[in-house]
């Protein structure tokens, strides 16, 4: 009686539990505590709700995703798949919906952003929101395996809430107390989902010289330093190191590679950081770029793409280090100019 | 104390190196090579730097003893075996093969935590599937865990070591009171628990360090099982605090059921007539199961036909059926018993996949070992005579002070050494100019930094030739071994001087190193300080005290020392 059984949470087939009468085409975010709505391709609007979709990718993140050039595949990626953080959100095979813990919840959107059908939103308390109960009755039973085409591609407009309210302002503290492989899933997954696919270093894995490396195009590929405490002034050489390892011993030109440092606050104007960085860029002629969490996590709740990371984007110097700037001039024109927390767009004066 | 290996710091990737063998392996005995190439093809592993076959190349030797990867996965093919994922093969004890239980791993995806859980609990010693040092009649995590709940549902990682996981048995729960007990009373002061770890170092002849890392991986798995998160306790007669892993709630309720259950051992198992063990094997598998989260419909008619056997089996060994067991039976019972229970074929194929290692990666096949050939990084000093440069205050007494060193120690290796020892507690202030001072001796026009001087980025600096070396310091305080961390900080301190100027260098100027010592294992700043160069074509030179002490006492006893050109070039460690 060698008999292998199943998980209960493992999806038996691709699709979901339910599906909409047509096509979801487009999410609208109305900010927090508003539930998304829902266009279908017939012109149908509802609020969302939750499909019960196998494969989760309010759940599980596709690595995969990631495509390096071949001499970067081996890179040692860290295997762990989930979306949320903290794990607050979970699978519930009875009701074949997901749960969110509120206990463990950090409000930080990633599965509110990729859910794709708008099934998830935040609240005010800082938590995800799972619809699940299908008011408008947008919801039919699913239609056979063989008609499952893949998760629909919405487009999504409004913002899921204010860059200043509380889940965002709170990122300074509730990132303290973040153990450092939540950190680091945040911070990969944050990067995804804007449009730069990320693969970060196995935790302990000392001889992987840098935190992440991501991809911008098919011609240059990003490596990311992450730098929560206060040795911010660290992560300027710890980007040379990686590009250093980068060109020795993965072959990759120089000018191939974008080094990025996350931070969690721009230090101010008169720390040495934002100099090194211009010395850097004048005698190597590598242009370090910067961004706060809480930066990138505004840009994502208000589905801002990266992928191109065009030049001028996230880039200081001396007298010029309001990411604002850059965002407004590059990738997202009428920003608001309202920060999550102080420093997250521009250093403290 | 019992030894738990450590592979690597997360769950994770533990079990991702486990899927990744069974998904690419299946139906086969698995040797370590084997093992090895699976986890390369899958991303998982890196070495000396390297990740893929590079890292391969790099790791094998012709001792496998000394080969990182290999180790590593020997490591990981403990554990396995440990928690029923692998058994043991009849042939050799490092050729193993795939067990149901670990199918079962591999098919919750990324739903295994409950199952790791359960094979957690279900490590007990001894064991017919490994054999390890040691007279130990011991669950381990049980041990742990009940522990916890009788020492305020916390224990530091000395605690563990001292208390369950060094204790011989833990069979009855007076065995569990015992150590709780011990625990609570080291908790007077930090001293109890200090002369507690010191005599179980001077009794078991192993360092302090070593004991902590057999701690790791189990940590590791109460915390990202979600079973433990950290905290502080204080001494109950010291202000001081400690650090403790706490229980979770969903910890503490693990805690609590095991306490409460019937703990079944192998020696007990092995009286049960066959049938009795098979009925056993069987339910308590699919019962495990069934908690971690997976569907046993189908099963549930051939669990009822033998539940009769089942609860006789109970009977015998006199447990209450309506008691919680912790027993996993692919991991206390004999594979035999298994086979019978679980009507198991062996595997039918061997080692001859194209899974084996390439085997054109061997030792030295072009790539080298380790970090691949380093000796170009090794650069024995060029002397010339001396030429005195400019002196300060401090440096007579400086001369004087090797001199006599010289004299008393009767040779240059034996007053380096003497050196050394004398400055082995020398913080920045005490060091700083000590370092200046001696390259003055040497020969060099040298000064330090002043604290307060931000833009004097570099520790110390040389003029020769009309250009100015930065130096970047480490005092024996700050690091006792250098680190790359000092690399990276040389590397910036070139780039400022470069950007910002103040004093004069060119590109093609070292930027230099100088530390208490460099470090045992030197190739991970061998290697960066070769990327460097090859991409930024900037050269960083290391300089440990002793080279620097060498080159001092040559100077002011023989008049000699090292050539500018040498020193303005230098790539690597300056080998005195």
């Amino acid at each position: 009686m060698a008999d292998i059984v199943p998980h209960k949470d493992i999806a038996k087939h691709s699709g979901t539990a339910r599906n909409y009468r047509e096509q979801a085409t487009h999410l609208e975010f109305e900010g927090l505590d508003a539930p998304v709505t829902v266009v279908l391709r017939s012109g149908e609007r509802g609020t969302g709700t939750c499909l019960g979709c196998y494969d989760a990718p309010c759940m599980w993140i596709e690595l995969s995703s990631a495509v390096l050039p071949k001499t970067l595949m081996a890179f040692p990626r860290d295997p762990d798949p989930r979306v949320c953080p903290t794990r607050a959100i979970t699978w519930n095979s009875a009701q074949q919906i997901v749960d969110v813990s509120p206990d463990l919840c950090i409000g930080c959107g990633l599965c509110a952003a990729r859910c794709p059908y708008g099934a998830i939103s935040i609240t005010s308390d800082g938590t995800a929101h799972v619809v699940s109960d299908d008011p408008d009755s947008l919801a039919v039973e699913p239609h056979s395996m063989d008609e499952f085409g893949g998760h629909p591609i919405p487009t999504r407009t409004g913002a899921i809430g204010q860059p200043n309210s509380s889940p965002l302002a709170d990122l300074p503290t509730t990132i303290t107390n973040l153990e450092d492989s939540a950190r680091t899933v945040l911070v990969r997954n944050l990067l995804t989902q804007c449009g730069l696919p990320c693969l970060t270093r196995r935790r302990g894995d000392q001889n992987v010289r840098m935190d992440g490396v991501f991809a911008v195009d098919e011609n240059r590929v990003g490596v990311v330093e992450t730098e929560f405490g206060t040795s911010v002034l660290e992560s300027p050489r710890s980007l040379l190191e990686a590009v250093a390892v980068l060109h020795g011993r993965y072959d990759l030109a120089v000018y191939a590679v974008e080094p990025l440092s996350v931070v969690l606050h721009l230090p101010n104007n008169r720390s040495e950081y934002f100099q090194v960085i211009q010395d850097i860029d004048y005698v190597l002629g590598i242009r370090c770029r910067s961004v706060t969490v809480g930066a990138l996590a505004a840009l994502m709740w208000r589905f801002t793409t990266l992928s191109t990371l065009p030049a001028g984007l996230f880039s200081t110097q001396p007298g010029s280090t309001d990411l604002l700037v850059g965002i407004r001039e590059t990738v997202a024109p009428g920003f608001p100019d309202v920060e999550p927390y102080p420093a997250s767009y521009r250093p403290v004066k | 104390m019992l030894r738990f290996p450590n592979p690597g710091s997360t769950i994770n990737n533990f079990v991702a190196v486990y899927r990744a063998a069974i998904n690419q392996l299946r139906g086969c005995e698995v040797t370590l090579d084997n093992l090895l190439a699976a986890t390369v093809r899958a991303n998982l592993a890196t070495s000396s730097g390297h990740s893929g076959h590079e890292a391969i190349a790099r790791s094998t030797r012709p001792d496998r003893s000394k080969d990182p990867l290999y180790n590593q996965l020997k490591m990981y093919a403990e554990l396995f075996r440990a928690l029923g994922w692998f058994h043991p093969t009849d042939r050799r004890a490092l050729i193993n093969r795939f067990t149901l239980l670990g199918e079962q791993v591999a098919a919750a995806g990324p739903h295994y935590s409950s199952l790791l859980g359960e094979c957690v609990l279900g490590i007990a010693h001894p064991s017919h599937t490994l054999t390890i040092k040691g007279d130990y009649n011991l669950r381990p995590f049980s041990a742990i865990l009940q522990t916890m709940l009788q020492c305020d549902g916390a224990l530091s990682r000395d605690e563990m070591i001292v208390g369950p996981l060094s204790v011989s048995s833990d069979r009855t729960h007076k065995d569990i009171f015992n150590v709780a007990s011990r625990i609570n009373e080291l908790r007077r002061h930090p001293d109890e628990l200090y002369a507690a770890m010191a005599d179980l170092v001077h009794v078991r002849g192993v360092k302090k360090t070593t004991f902590e890392n057999y701690t790791r991986w189990p940590i590791a798995v109460m915390r990202d099982l979600g079973w433990a998160r950290k905290d502080k306790l204080p001494y109950r007669d010291s202000n001081k605090t400690f650090q403790v892993h706490r229980l979770t709630d969903v910890g503490e309720a693990i805690a609590y059921r095991v306490s409460k259950s019937a703990d079944l051992r192998a020696d007990q198992v092995d009286t049960l007539p066959t049938q009795y063990k098979s009925a056993l094997a069987l339910t308590t598998h699919y019962s495990m199961l069934s908690r971690s989260g997976f569907d046993i419909s189908h099963v549930q008619n051939s669990l009822s036909e033998i539940s009769e056997t089942y609860l006789k089996a109970l009977e015998r060994l006199e447990i209450d059926p309506e008691q919680p067991l912790l027993f996993s039976p692919f991991q206390s019972m004999t594979t035999t018993d298994i086979a019978d229970a679980f009507n198991q074929a062996t595997p039918v194929q061997s080692v001859s996949r194209t899974n084996s290692l390439d085997t054109s990666i061997k030792a030295g096949s072009g790539t080298g070992v380790g970090r691949g050939p380093r000796n170009h990084l090794f650069v024995a000093p060029n002397f010339v005579d001396r030429v005195p440069s400019e002196s300060k205050a401090h440096d007579k007494d400086l001369s004087e002070e090797l001199q006599k060193l010289r004299r008393t120690e009767g040779s240059v290796q034996a007053a380096t050494a003497a050196f050394l020892e004398a400055h082995s507690k020398d913080n920045q202030m005490a060091f700083y100019p000590l370092v200046s001072s001696m390259f003055r001796i040497i020969g060099f026009q040298c000064d330090y930094s002043r604290a307060g001087v931000n833009y004097q980025r570099w520790d110390a600096w040389i003029i020769t030739k009309g250009t100015a070396i930065p130096i970047e310091i480490k005092s024996p305080t700050e690091e006792q071994f250098l680190s790359t961390k000092a690399v990276r900080q040389a590397l910036e301190n070139k780039i400022v001087l470069l950007s910002r100027g103040g004093l004069v260098t060119k590109a093609g100027v070292s930027t230099l190193i100088v530390g208490y010592k460099i470090p045992n294992e030197r190739s991970e700043m061998s290697t960066l300080i070769d990327d460097i160069f090859s991409t930024y074509e900037i050269s960083i030179g290391v300089i440990d005290l002793r080279v620097l002490a060498t080159l001092a006492i040559k100077a002011v006893c023989e008049e000699i020392t090292i050539d500018s050109n040498q020193l303005i070039r230098l790539r690597g460690f300056l080998d005195g």
